[in-house]
C-alpha cells in the first residue's frame, strides 16, 4: 500500500474543506431547479463530493475517502453547519466518502479509463449521499425519490466529468 | 465527447430524468395555493387559509442550521384544526409538502400539548412545531394532511 506524504495530507484536507464551502456557492443555483422539480436537492452534493472523488483518485490511497468523510462530519459539527440532519450529519457525509473508495476498488479491476472511473464515483458518492440524505431527513418514496436519486446520478455525472478535468490538470502537480 | 460510453451513459440518464420529471409533473396532485388536503382512510376534506388563520401565533422555532428563529402569524394548534374538521380519535398526523417532504405528530403528543401548529406563510401553509430542538418537524408549502 501507497505511504502518505505530508503533501498528500494537505491535499485532502484542502479538499475536505473545498468539499463543504463549495456547496453554498452553487446551493442558489441549484435550488432554482430543484425547486421547479419539486425535490429537497441533489445537484450541490454532487458539486461537494466532487472533490473528495478527485482526491481519491490522485492520492490513491486506500478509504481515503471514508477518511476524508469522517473529517468532513466532524468539521461540519464542530462549525454547527448540521443542516436539517442534526446530529447525524456526520453519516451524511462519510458515507459518500466510503462508497467513493468502495466504487474505486471495484472500477480498478475493470477496464476503465480514469475519466470514466472518476465519473462513475461521482455518481455513486452523489447518489448514496442522497440515498443517506433520504433515510434520515426526508423519506420520500415512489415517483418523486426516482426523479430525486436519478438527478443526483446526472449531477454527480456532469460535476465527474468536471472532476475528470481536474485530475487530469492537478496530476502533475500533486504526484 | 470523446467517450462514447460515458457519451451513452449520459444520454441515458438525461432521457431518464426527463421522462422521470415528466410522469411526475402528470401525476403530482393539483392542488391550488393555500388549500390543503385533509385526508383519513376515504374521508376527504379541504382546508383553506381561513380555516387556520385562527388567531395570532408566536414562538421560536429552530432552522436547518440549527438556529433560533422568532416566528409570528397567523395560525391554528394542529389538534385544535382536527378537531374543528371532526377528526378526534387517531394515531398520528403526517403533514405533507410539495416536494414530498413530510413529518409526524403523534397524538399522545398532541393530548400533551405539544405547540404543534399549521401557520399562514405568505399565502401558503407551513407546520412549526416550537419546542423541536431542530427542523425536522418544520414543513413549509404544506399541501397535504394525513390522519391515520
Amino acid at each position: 500500500m501507497k505511504k502518505p506524504r505530508l503533501k498528500t495530507y494537505i491535499f485532502m484536507a484542502l479538499c475536505c474543506t473545498m468539499g463543504l464551502f463549495v456547496k453554498k456557492i452553487i446551493n442558489p443555483f441549484a435550488n432554482i431547479i430543484t425547486d421547479s422539480l419539486h425535490i429537497p436537492g441533489g445537484i450541490s452534493t454532487a458539486f461537494s463530493t466532487v472533490f473528495i472523488v478527485v482526491a481519491v483518485e490522485l492520492v490513491g490511497v486506500r478509504w481515503s475517502g471514508s477518511l476524508m468523510g469522517l473529517v468532513q462530519g466532524g468539521l461540519a459539527l464542530a462549525m454547527g453547519r448540521v443542516g436539517s440532519m442534526g446530529a447525524l450529519m456526520p453519516i451524511g457525509y462519510f458515507v459518500p466518502g466510503l462508497v467513493t473508495d468502495l466504487a474505486r476498488m471495484i472500477l480498478l479491476k475493470t477496464n476503465c479509463t480514469q475519466t470514466e472511473r472518476v465519473v462513475f464515483m461521482n455518481m455513486a458518492a452523489s447518489v448514496s449521499a442522497a440515498l443517506t440524505a433520504n433515510t434520515l431527513v426526508f423519506h420520500l418514496k415512489g415517483i418523486v425519490l426516482l426523479l430525486y436519486l436519478s438527478v443526483s446520478a446526472i449531477s454527480g455525472f456532469a460535476f465527474g466529468l468536471m472532476g475528470a478535468e481536474l485530475v487530469r490538470r492537478v496530476k502533475k502537480v500533486i504526484r | 465527447m470523446k467517450n462514447k460510453r460515458l457519451l451513452a451513459v449520459g444520454v441515458i440518464l438525461l432521457v431518464t430524468v426527463a421522462l422521470i420529471a415528466g410522469i411526475n409533473v402528470m401525476y403530482r396532485d393539483k392542488i391550488a395555493a393555500g388549500i390543503v388536503e385533509l385526508t383519513a382512510g376515504d374521508k376527504k376534506v379541504s382546508i383553506t387559509l381561513d380555516d387556520i388563520t385562527a388567531g395570532e401565533v408566536k414562538g421560536v422555532r429552530v432552522n436547518g442550521k440549527g438556529e433560533e428563529i422568532e416566528v409570528e402569524g397567523e395560525g391554528i394548534l394542529l389538534g385544535t384544526l382536527l378537531n374543528n374538521k371532526g377528526f378526534k380519535a387517531y394515531n398520528k398526523v403526517t403533514v405533507i409538502s410539495d416536494d414530498s417532504y413530510f413529518a409526524e405528530v403523534s397524538y399522545d403528543e398532541i393530548i400533551a400539548g405539544t405547540e404543534a401548529y399549521i401557520m399562514e406563510d405568505e399565502g401558503e401553509v407551513r407546520l412549526v412545531v416550537f419546542g423541536d430542538s431542530n427542523s425536522k418537524r418544520s414543513v413549509s408549502n404544506v399541501k397535504q394532511i394525513v390522519v391515520e
